[in-house]
């Protein structure tokens, strides 16, 4: 420096003492834009909930940066199966790489952020060679600043700013994006956790919702807190589990805490009912009420049980079918050879000996035939038929018990289509039970069988004047296992078989009774179309 | 083109009560008052104390200034003032009190070293409040952009120089120049004369600095021999401190010469008053620099009160020396830098070390570290 430049500067014309204003004037210039930076922040980070997309969260995060700095264009690469992917871009024009592009090259500026942690402030070049120099010429950016998104110690992706014009950026504007990148790490991180969460919740609670059994949770006074659809269809009004289950089995587990089974039957269905107590940290939250209807499967089951007791009587049937036949011959053929013979004195026990051979015969000849196990074919059929097989059956039984059976059958009954051999296993179940109901009856028994038809259905009345049924088991009277009789009686099978079979061929079995006084089981069964 | 600079003054009797509320106005809450042992035991601190405490700000003392201040105890005042929470200074005191007051206010600004701002327009950050209440009539520190400050290292004055150095505000109260010793006024005033001739016949004056170099010429002249004679001299002491305002004011724009810069190398290595060492090579630089600007100093003679007329420019030059010299005689200074103490091995490296001191370059007369050498031998004995 020459001597006049060195005076120049000693008597100081070109510098002026430092004064406060101007100092302040510093000052405050970067408190304000720390502030804007600050309220930036902030409205990124309050406009961000957990619910929104990311391309949303870009847009938020550029259309706010806006007013202080003019980024073009927002990247994002995210960390995703094993490699640095391209992400979403905002806008949305503004991507030359496609969403889910591999950034996974030594040359990718990307990638390079990614291992390295560190933030990376690019001038675009003509002679660049990068692998997303390319995508950043075509879209005519400048300059291009890239800075690590990390979460929870992991770096999870990059994230991108890109301007058209040149960057110039302080340190202060670093720090800002540094941490604006932080805070959108984290967002990231919460809305795709808390997609995870969602997803799995829903589906869980779809899982839920399709179980085709009854689910209901419930508080520890049965009220209703949450029922599946299932539920919902079969109980849709109900608050409390107590007005449709009884309480007794709820309130044992309850206390015992431990699940507890029963089965129900409610409007006409059976129920297996479990209850299993809900514990949260040792401590009972609730109850979670499991019903899953067997009525169906009762029904098979019976029909199971009773098929196999037909096809056992079956085969019986036919061996002593076959071991009677050859002796009844016999007897038959003598009787009839020694009636030639007879005298006066001896011709009405031969004719008895041949009487009851007959009958013998008869019996097994219905006997195979009823429990013959075939495919059930349906043909046009007489309802009387049926009731004429069913009778040779059980007839005599009902003489034993001094029953008066009294007969009214329309001869002029219209055809069905069904199974004789099913309609007869009908036949016979009403019978017996009606016997049995008059069973233990004083003074005079009677079974009244009346055929009928109008002009859509043929009936067959069963009528007792026997004990009846009390009300409450008239629901249950259908339900497979049900039984009123003593076990080497009843098997609780007749009536749920022969609900089945009249359901099969389109017609119904209802009851009607009155507790001491009789029942009337009526068989109701679709008119054969004549189709002439 | 030129500039001149200047805090706001306030002068006159009784003015140093002033000072507590000239901090106040410039928004002052906590005042680290800079002093020396000197001074407080002169009584002077006091009343500034007093002052500060009548505008209810907060005071800290800090009195560990030598006659020389160094380094170390800038650093130190620094150090009081970050501590105690100041955000004001007032220096009460000689050039070593305001100059370390300057200095703390540079270091609290702008942190770092002082050595980090010797030179030119080095200090990057404005100072806290600065009042400086002159208690020597001498060293013009209260007024200019200078701070003088002993590098305790390399032992050498560093020069420091930045318009933030002009203080505020400099309160000049003639009262408290009645407490100096004969010595210590004889001493300072010489430092006046000294600031008066070179800034007069700096290369760097201008018509602003040459009113104020000439009027503090005329005044130390005349009223330096009186306030050595005595104390209680009112007029002769309000006359002086009128005077090194004046000088104060003249160097501060006009910088200095080879004298000063003679004067800041030898007080880096030993300690002899400022003024003593002015007074002993102000006529050696005289006579260098004679040729190069005879007709300024035929104005100082005549302002010395000599009669010059019919003399030639040299003649009454020669004669402006001789007045310096009697005037040292006169009140008693010394004379020769041998009896203060100073060793000729000195010489060489204090001749190569001056020739880089910022008052160097406004010498009237280029000079070569030989000629300063030659001076320094001239002035030995």
């Amino acid at each position: 420096m020459n001597r006049p430049e060195m005076i120049h500067l000693l008597t100081g014309v070109q510098s002026s003492k430092l004064n406060y204003y101007t100092e302040l004037k510093k000052t405050i210039g970067e408190l304000q834009k720390k502030n804007r930076q600050l309220e930036i922040m902030n409205t990124i980070m309050h406009s961000f909930n957990v619910n929104m997309s990311i391309q949303d969260m870009l847009k938020q995060t550029q259309e706010t940066l806006q007013s202080v700095y003019k980024i073009d264009r927002l990247s994002l690469a995210m960390w995703e199966d094993g490699a640095l992917k391209m992400a979403d871009v905002y806008p949305e024009k503004a991507s030359f790489l496609r969403k889910g592009t591999v950034l996974s090259s030594e040359n990718s500026l990307y990638a390079r952020v990614f291992s390295s942690g560190q933030d990376l402030l690019h001038s675009v070049q003509k002679g660049d060679d990068f692998f997303e120099s390319e995508a950043f010429q075509a879209l005519g950016f400048q300059s291009v600043w890239l800075f690590p998104l990390s979460s929870r110690g992991m770096i999870t992706g990059v994230l991108g700013l890109a301007t058209r014009e040149i960057f110039s950026f302080s340190e202060e504007d670093r720090s800002f994006f540094d941490h604006l990148s932080g805070q959108f790490a984290v967002c990231i991180e919460n809305a795709r956790l808390y997609h995870e969460v969602l997803l799995s919740e829903s589906r869980w609670a779809s899982t839920f919702r399709a179980v085709p059994d009854s689910i209901l949770v419930t508080d520890l006074d049965g009220t209703i807190l949450t029922r599946n659809d299932s539920a919902a269809q079969s109980w849709p009004f109900e608050q409390t589990i107590c007005t449709f289950l009884k309480p007794d089995r709820f309130h044992e587990a309850v206390q015992t805490e431990l699940p507890c089974f029963e089965e129900v039957s409610i409007q006409n269905k059976v129920y297996e009912c479990a209850y299993y107590p809900m514990l949260e940290d040792g401590e009972l939250k609730g109850m979670i009420v499991y019903l899953k209807n067997i009525t169906e499967k009762q029904f098979m089951q019976a029909q199971i049980i009773h098929s196999g007791q037909l096809a056992a009587i079956g085969e019986m049937a036919a061996g002593v079918a076959h071991e009677l036949n050859n002796p009844l011959t016999a007897i038959l053929g003598n009787a009839q050879l020694l009636l030639r013979l007879a005298t006066n004195e001896t011709k009405p026990l031969l004719e008895d000996i041949e009487e009851c051979g007959k009958r013998c015969r008869t019996i097994i000849r219905s006997l195979l035939a009823f429990s013959r196990q075939e495919p059930s074919s349906f043909h046009p059929c007489s309802l009387n038929d049926a009731i004429y097989e069913a009778l040779r059956l059980t007839g005599r039984q009902m003489e034993k018990q001094r029953i008066q059976l009294l007969i009214e059958l329309n001869e002029q009954l219209p055809l069905v289509n069904g199974n004789l051999q099913q309609l007869s296993q009908i036949a016979v179940n009403l019978f017996i039970n009606a016997k049995d109901a008059c069973s233990e009856m004083q003074g005079e028994k009677r079974v009244w069988v009346k055929t009928e038809a109008d002009q859509h259905f043929v009936y067959l009345h069963v009528q007792d004047n026997g004990c009846g049924i009390d009300a409450d088991k008239l629901d249950e009277i259908f339900h497979p296992f049900f039984t009123t009789k003593s076990a080497h009686n009843g098997t609780g099978l007749g009536l749920s078989v022969s609900i089945g079979i009249a359901e099969s061929h389109g017609g119904t079995l209802t009851v009607k009774s009155q507790p001491q006084k009789g029942s009337t089981f009526t068989l109701a069964l679709p008119v054969l179309e004549r189709t002439e | 083109m030129y500039k001149f600079v200047m805090p706001e003054v306030i002068f006159g009797s009784g003015s140093i009560y002033q000072a507590g509320e000239c901090c106040k106005r410039l928004g002052a809450r906590h005042v680290l008052v800079v002093t020396d042992r000197g001074v407080m035991d002169a009584g002077w601190t006091d009343p500034v104390l007093e002052s500060c405490r009548k505008a209810g700000l907060a005071a800290t003392l800090f009195h560990e200034v030598s006659v020389n201040p160094t380094d170390v105890e800038a650093a130190a005042c620094a150090e009081t003032y970050k501590e105690s929470g100041c955000d004001a200074i007032i220096a009460v005191g000689g050039g070593s009190a305001i100059d370390s007051g300057k200095a703390a206010a540079a270091l609290v600004a702008n942190g770092g070293h002082i050595r980090d701002y010797e030179g030119v327009d080095r200090i990057l950050s404005p100072l806290p409040p600065l009042v400086m209440v002159p208690t020597t009539a001498g060293s013009g520190s209260e007024v200019s952009q200078f701070s003088v400050i002993v590098d305790s290292v390399r032992q050498k004055k560093m020069t420091i120089v930045s318009k933030s150095l002009v203080p505020d505000i400099a309160v000049i109260d003639p009262d408290v120049l009645a407490t100096k010793s004969a010595r210590l006024t004889a001493t300072t005033g010489l430092d006046v004369i000294t600031h008066a001739i070179e800034s007069f016949v700096s290369i760097a004056a201008t018509p602003m600095t040459d009113v104020q170099a000439k009027n503090a010429l005329a005044l130390a002249a005349r009223f330096l021999r009186p306030s050595v004679a005595s104390k209680y001299n009112k007029e002769a002491k309000e006359k002086m401190a009128m005077a090194s305002l004046q000088a104060g004011l003249a160097f501060s724009n006009a910088i200095l010469g080879a004298a000063h810069a003679m004067s800041h190398t030898i007080g880096g290595r030993f300690p002899f008053l400022h003024g003593d060492i002015n007074a002993v090579l102000l006529p050696h630089v005289m006579e260098f620099n004679l040729i190069a600007c005879p007709e300024k100093f035929r104005e100082v003679a005549l302002l010395m009160g000599e009669n010059v007329t019919r003399l030639s420019d040299r003649e009454a030059g020669e004669k402006a020396i001789q007045s310096v010299k009697k005037l040292a005689v006169d009140i008693g200074a010394p004379l020769t830098l041998a009896e203060m103490g100073f060793h000729a091995s000195a010489i060489p490296e204090i001749s190569e070390i001056a020739l880089t001191d910022a008052c160097m370059i406004t010498n009237p007369r280029d000079i070569s570290a030989a000629e300063v050498a030659a001076l320094l031998t001239r002035a030995l004995a």
